[in-house]
C-alpha cells in the first residue's frame, strides 16, 4: 500500500547574501517523504542541511519554491511540529519536567493532561527520577534526551532533527540512536533527520538523501530495508557495511572527501 | 582539590577552621596589623588612626554618623533604584529595534564616555544644594552599566531557543517573559552590582560638591577639623552602606536565579 506524502519540498531555492557575496545554499531543491518514514539527509558541513529544516520548519523565508505539510503551504512558523537541534537548547531555569513541558506552557495547553504523558517519555529515555533536576545537573546526553522528549511531547505528526546527536560522544551517540530507534517504533511518527555521520544515518533511515555540497542538491538516494530494531543486527549484517562504504564513496567521487 | 590528605586535626580545630572563619581571619589579621603598625612608628593619630580609635570615634559620634548615613542612604537608594528602572526600560527598544539602536546607541556611548563626575558641579548650579543633583550624580553612574548590560543581556538570547519558541506559535509577549527576559536576567543582575558600587561613589562625589549633610560632607569637615578619627568612622559608614546595597542586590539574585552558574554551590564547597 503507498502511504501519503506528508512533507513535500517543492524546487526550494535559497540565497543568503553576505559580505563576502551571495551564497547558494540550496539549488531547485525537491523531495517527498512518505508518513511515517524514518528520512536522513547526509550531507557535508555547509551543504545547506539545516537551512533546509529551517525552511521547512517555517522559521526561515525561502527565494523560490514552496513546503507543502499535510496539504498545508508552510507560511511562516509552523507549529504542528517537533524540532531538536545539535544545541539542546533546554532552559537552564526550568527543571528537567518543566523543560518537557515547555512547548505545552507556550502552547497554552492544559499542563495537567500533559503531565502523565511527559513522566512516561522522561522514563522511556531514562530520565526518571531526574524530572526534578536543573539542566546543568545532567549529562551531554541526558540534556539532549530531554529535549528530545520535549520535541515529542505535544505529538507532533512531523519530527525534524538537525545534527542533533552532533554535539555527543561517539558512545552516547549510539545510546541515543538506539534510544530514537525504539521511541520512533512506538510512535511512528514521521522524521526528517540531518546528520554528517554515514553509521548513524544508516542505521537509522527508511530512505537516505546524500547531498551535494553547496549549493545543496540530491546527490544519491538509498533504500535500507534493514529489519528493525537495527543495533545488534546491523553491526552484523554485511549489507550495513555496504551501504556505508557506497555512502562513503560518493563523498569522495564528488570531492568532499580527498584521498 | 586533586588529592587530599587524611586530615589528623582536632575535631575543635576543623570546628574553628571553616569557610567563614578563614574569611574572617583576613580581616582581623589586616586590622591587627594595621593597630601594630601606628604603635610601633608612632604615627600621628591625624595622619593614621588606629582602628581602636576609629572605633571609638564611631561610638563618639554615633548620632551625627548615622544622621549622615540616612541622608547619604537616601540619595544612594533613590538614584541607584531610578536608575535600574530606567537602564532596563530603555534597554528593551534598543536591544529589540535596529532603528532605535542606530539612533540612540552613539548618543549613549557619548554620554557614557563624559566624565560624569565632572558634572557634578554644574548640578549643583541647576539643582541647588539639596538632595536632586546628589540623587542625579548617583543615577548618572550607575545608568550605564545597568544599561548596557541590560542591551547585552537582551541580545544574547540564544538563536535556537528563539526558534524552537517560535514553532510553538507562542505570542511575542509570552516568549518575552517565559524565555527572553529569564535568560537575559543574569546579565542584569552583572549590571545592577556594577551600578551598586559605582552608586556609592556617586554619592560621596555629590556631598563633596555641594552639601551641608551626608556622610560625604562629614569626610570633608572632618578632613578640616584633622579629625582624622572622625573622617575614617564616615569612611567605614559608607562602606557599610555601600557594601549593604551591593549584598542587597546578591541577595535578590540568589533567590531568584538558583540556577545560574554565579549561584551554584558546588562552585564554593570546596573548602
Amino acid at each position: 500500500m503507498e502511504s501519503k506524502n506528508i512533507l513535500s519540498i517543492q524546487n526550494v531555492t535559497k540565497k543568503f547574501s553576505t559580505d563576502q557575496g551571495t551564497v547558494h545554499a540550496l539549488d531547485n531543491f525537491s523531495l517527498d517523504i512518505k508518513e511515517g518514514e524514518f528520512l536522513v539527509i547526509v550531507g557535508p558541513s555547509g551543504c545547506g542541511k539545516s537551512t533546509l529544516i529551517s525552511i521547512v520548519a517555517g522559521l526561515l523565508g525561502m527565494d523560490e519554491g514552496q513546503v507543502v505539510i499535510n496539504g498545508q503551504k508552510v507560511n511562516g512558523p509552523f507549529t504542528d511540529v517537533g524540532i531538536v537541534f545539535q544545541n539542546h537548547v533546554l532552559l537552564d531555569w526550568l527543571s528537567v519536567l518543566n523543560n518537557v513541558l515547555f512547548q505545552i506552557t507556550m502552547r497554552r495547553l492544559p499542563r495537567k493532561e500533559y503531565e502523565p504523558r511527559a513522566m512516561e517519555l522522561l522514563k522511556m529515555v531514562a530520565l526518571d527520577g531526574f524530572e526534578k533536576s536543573f539542566p546543568y545537573e545532567l549529562s551531554g546526553g541526558m540534556k539532549q534526551r530531554c529535549s528530545l522528549c520535549r520535541a515529542i511531547l505535544h505529538d507532533p505528526p512531523l519530527l525534524l532533527m538537525d545534527e542533533p546527536f552532533g554535539a555527543l560522544d561517539a558512545l552516547t551517540r549510539e545510546q541515543l540512536c538506539i534510544d530514537l530507534e525504539k521511541i520512533w517504533l512506538g510512535t511512528r511518527k514521521t522524521v526528517v533527520f540531518i546528520t554528517h555521520d554515514v553509521q548513524e544515518a544508516v542505521q537509522l533511515a527508511d530512505r537516505i538523501i546524500v547531498m551535494t555540497p553547496r549549493p545543496g542538491r540530491i546527490y544519491k538516494e538509498l533504500i535500507v530495508d534493514t529489519p528493525r530494531p537495527r543495533y545488534e543486527r546491523a553491526l552484523a549484517d554485511d549489507k550495513f557495511y555496504h551501504l556505508v562504504e557506497e555512502i562513503k564513496q560518493s563523498f569522495i567521487k564528488q570531492g568532499v572527501i580527498k584521498r | 582539590m586533586g588529592i587530599s590528605k587524611q586530615s589528623s586535626y582536632p575535631t575543635w580545630l576543623k570546628y574553628l577552621w571553616n569557610r567563614k572563619t578563614q574569611s574572617t581571619l583576613s580581616f582581623v589579621v589586616f586590622f591587627l596589623l594595621w593597630e601594630l603598625v601606628v604603635i610601633f612608628f608612632d604615627v600621628r593619630s591625624y595622619i593614621l588612626p588606629r582602628p581602636t580609635e576609629i572605633a571609638k570615634a564611631i561610638v563618639k559620634y554615633h548620632s551625627q554618623l548615622i544622621d549622615a548615613l540616612l541622608f547619604t542612604g537616601r540619595s544612594l537608594v533613590f538614584g541607584y533604584i531610578v536608575a535600574v528602572v530606567s537602564g532596563i526600560i530603555l534597554a528593551l527598544p534598543v536591544a529589540f529595534s535596529k532603528f532605535v539602536q542606530r539612533a540612540i546607541y552613539p548618543i549613549l556611548l557619548f554620554f557614557q564616555v563624559i566624565p560624569k563626575i565632572a558634572l557634578a558641579p554644574i548640578f549643583v548650579i541647576w539643582f541647588g544644594f539639596g538632595l536632586p543633583p546628589k540623587i542625579m550624580i548617583v543615577f548618572l553612574l550607575s545608568f550605564f552599566p545597568v544599561l548596557i548590560n541590560g542591551i547585552i543581556g537582551l541580545r544574547s538570547v540564544d538563536q535556537e531557543i528563539i526558534n524552537l519558541t517560535r514553532s510553538t506559535g507562542a505570542k511575542t509577549l509570552d516568549i518575552f517573559f517565559k524565555v527572553r527576559l529569564p535568560s537575559a536576567l543574569p546579565t542584569f543582575f552583572a549590571g545592577f552590582k556594577l551600578a551598586a558600587i559605582s552608586a556609592t561613589v556617586g554619592a560621596v562625589i555629590g556631598e563633596f560638591i555641594g552639601s551641608d549633610s551626608g556622610l560625604g560632607y562629614l569626610i570633608l569637615t572632618a578632613n578640616g577639623d584633622l579629625q582624622t578619627d572622625y573622617a575614617f568612622a564616615a569612611i567605614t559608614f559608607l562602606t557599610v552602606l555601600g557594601l549593604t546595597l551591593y549584598y542587597l542586590v546578591e541577595g535578590l539574585e540568589k533567590i531568584l536565579l538558583p540556577w545560574h552558574i554565579s549561584q551554584r554551590q558546588d562552585l564554593n564547597k570546596e573548602s
